[in-house]
């Protein structure tokens, strides 16, 4: 996950918008952004219809999937929740509907999708009222000196704020080097806008930018990177 | 430390084994609410908030952790076994749909279109108002939770749809809901402008209680018990102390158990109606409603007392001549039974 190397395999895949291809309007029927629009008005039964039937086999996929996080599924659990995701978007004369914003084409379905990871998440708080555990990636590199290891998060980090390094690039770094996401984790993020390959390009080169700092000694004359 | 150790091409390993080793996830204070943390992911967020979001999430090692799990789930496309899953699931079943549907949308009453003229004509009405009494607090009033409020408790009254009492309704007709099976033409006029004032209302104060009352109720109204109950919980979570969310919560939970016929939901509902109780014990509106979730989970001679406690505050209304009714077939029951042994009830 952390290797650059499993990042350029990352270029063949789908973006997350193309992968939703399976799931657009079939033929003749409304988009999904006019679909939703229509049932913001909770009165639309004929709508509701519609709704449930292109956008439940999505919703019940994510919230199976999600489910397995917790490892506790049961019987009818996904059904049951997929319903809380009907209910949550219903709710408040239908605000969570009302709110979507259509920034690009296809971006319902990752909307929709993230209520129903949320519906999930909250159900499993509230009966086992604990967060999912995130443990850490791995514990078993010994001999690590965790202090040292953060000196120099501060250095790079220091080294990050400064020109010509933008905000937004400092934070793809991080993401993949200290959250392990991998770049296309990293690109599915849209309000970032970047492609796999344009996350990619900016960890390589903020990689060599480091690397460069360091040994020219850089690391002086910008100040901060002096432990 | 010694700044030799950091050059070259370790240094970059050393980072990543680093993270390995050493991140820490734990939520703090300052985390997000994890939901909106989510939202990066589709782009729903406006550019300020998403930057605010992004920079705490490459730092904290809790909100990182969220954000790659949820890029993982949300990222990769269903797999064979989630395909399969989702074409057995229930709503795959036309039928659970359109009862889905139809819960949802309270039976797809009202053509959306016939209150229109209504609501196009709205700002004038307002106007009107305004001038009329010479400021604008006339139109503040109109718009308030309130009024609201009041317009909901005369919808109910012109068209009754459940046995349950609304707070502040006078005695109507018991009549088929205004949900499923209804026709949009016998619609009382005050639901529509009640639901534009809620539609309004909770979007300029999304997490007022009073707000989320008044709407609980109207879906209430509409025989949307499900949405209700989400609704009024909300607002008994804000506002515990107030009397009328429990009221119309009890009635939520009653409606529900009265589709399913689910004690569970029986239970609950006795249960808020007790709590409403034990912060104002004279409610009528409580007493009546505890009353007729009494009959369904409590012992005939529970249900009896409910009755009886009740018609000593309402001896004269049209709710007491259905109270009447009750009692009189409690006692039926009970004379039917022979003498009841004092025992326990089935829940307190």
């Amino acid at each position: 996950m952390f290797s650059l190397e499993s990042g350029s395999e990352d270029q063949a895949e789908l973006a997350p918008e193309v992968a939703e291809a399976s799931w657009e309007a079939p033929d003749g029927e409304d988009s999904p952004e006019a679909l939703l629009r229509e049932c913001a008005d909770l009165r639309h039964s004929q709508a509701w219809d519609r709704f449930l039937r292109r956008f439940n086999p999505l919703i019940v996929a994510t919230v199976a999937r999600t489910i397995r996080r917790y490892g506790l599924d049961r019987a009818g659990l996904s059904d049951d929740l997929a319903q809380e995701v009907y209910l949550k978007c219903s709710a408040n004369r239908a605000r969570v509907l009302r709110e979507f914003k259509p920034r690009y084409p296809g971006a319902v379905f990752g909307y929709l999708k993230v209520i129903a990871v949320n519906v999930v998440h909250d159900h499993f708080k509230s009966k086992l009222g604990r967060h999912l555990d995130h443990s850490p990636l791995q514990n078993n590199v010994a001999g690590r000196d965790e202090t040292e290891w953060r000196l120099l998060l501060r250095d790079i980090d220091d080294f990050l704020k400064k020109p010509p390094v933008s905000e937004r690039d400092r934070q793809i770094f991080w993401l993949y080097y200290r959250q392990g996401m991998s770049a296309k984790e990293i690109a599915a993020l849209s309000s970032l806008s970047l492609s796999v390959k344009g996350v990619e390009s900016v960890i390589v080169r903020l990689n060599q930018l480091i690397r460069n700092a360091f040994e020219n000694g850089e690391r002086q004359s910008r100040g901060g990177l002096v432990s | 430390m010694n700044i030799g150790d950091r050059s070259g091409a370790d240094l970059i390993e050393r980072l990543q084994a680093g993270a390995l080793a050493h991140r820490r996830p734990q939520k703090t204070r300052k985390c997000p609410d994890e939901d909106r943390l989510r939202l990066l992911l589709p782009g729903q967020l406006e550019p300020e908030e998403a930057d605010k979001l992004l920079t705490h999430a490459a730092e904290c090692d809790w909100c990182g952790s969220v954000l790659r799990e949820a890029a993982q789930d949300l990222g990769e496309p269903p797999t064979g076994e989630e395909d399969e899953l989702a074409g057995k699931a229930r709503l795959a079943d036309p039928r659970q749909r359109r009862e889905l549907a139809e819960r949802i949308t309270g039976g797809g009453r009202t053509d959306p279109k016939r209150w229109a003229p209504i609501l196009r004509w709205w700002p004038a009405w307002g106007f009107a108002a305004v001038a009329l009494v010479g400021g604008v607090s006339y139109q503040q009033w109109t718009l308030s939770a309130a009024r609201t409020e009041g317009l909901l408790a005369q919808a109910y009254t012109k068209r009754r749809p459940m046995e349950m009492r609304v707070p502040k309704a006078e005695w109507g007709q018991l009549r088929i809901q205004m949900g499923a099976g209804s026709s949009s033409s016998h619609e009382p006029p005050e639901l529509p402008d009640a639901l534009s004032n809620i539609t309004r209302g909770i979007d300029a104060h999304p997490d007022d209680p009073k707000w989320l009352k008044v709407e609980g109720e109207a879906d209430l109204l509409e025989g949307r018990e499900g949405v209700a109950i989400e609704e009024l919980e909300r607002a008994r979570s804000l506002r515990p102390g107030d009397v009328t969310i429990l009221v119309d919560l009890g009635a939520a939970y009653y409606q529900k158990a009265a589709k399913a016929d689910d004690p569970e939901s029986y239970s609950m509902a006795y249960q808020r109606l007790s709590e409403g109780l034990r912060l104002k014990p004279s409610d009528p509106t409580l007493l009546f409603n505890q009353a007729l979730a009494a009959e369904h989970i409590q012992t005939p001679t529970v249900a009896q007392a409910a009755w009886e406690a009740y018609l000593k505050v309402d001896p004269s209304s049209g709710f007491a001549r259905e109270a009447r009714t009750h009692l009189d077939g409690v006692k039926k029951n009970l004379g039917n039974s022979g003498p009841m042994p004092a025992t326990q009830p089935l829940m307190r």
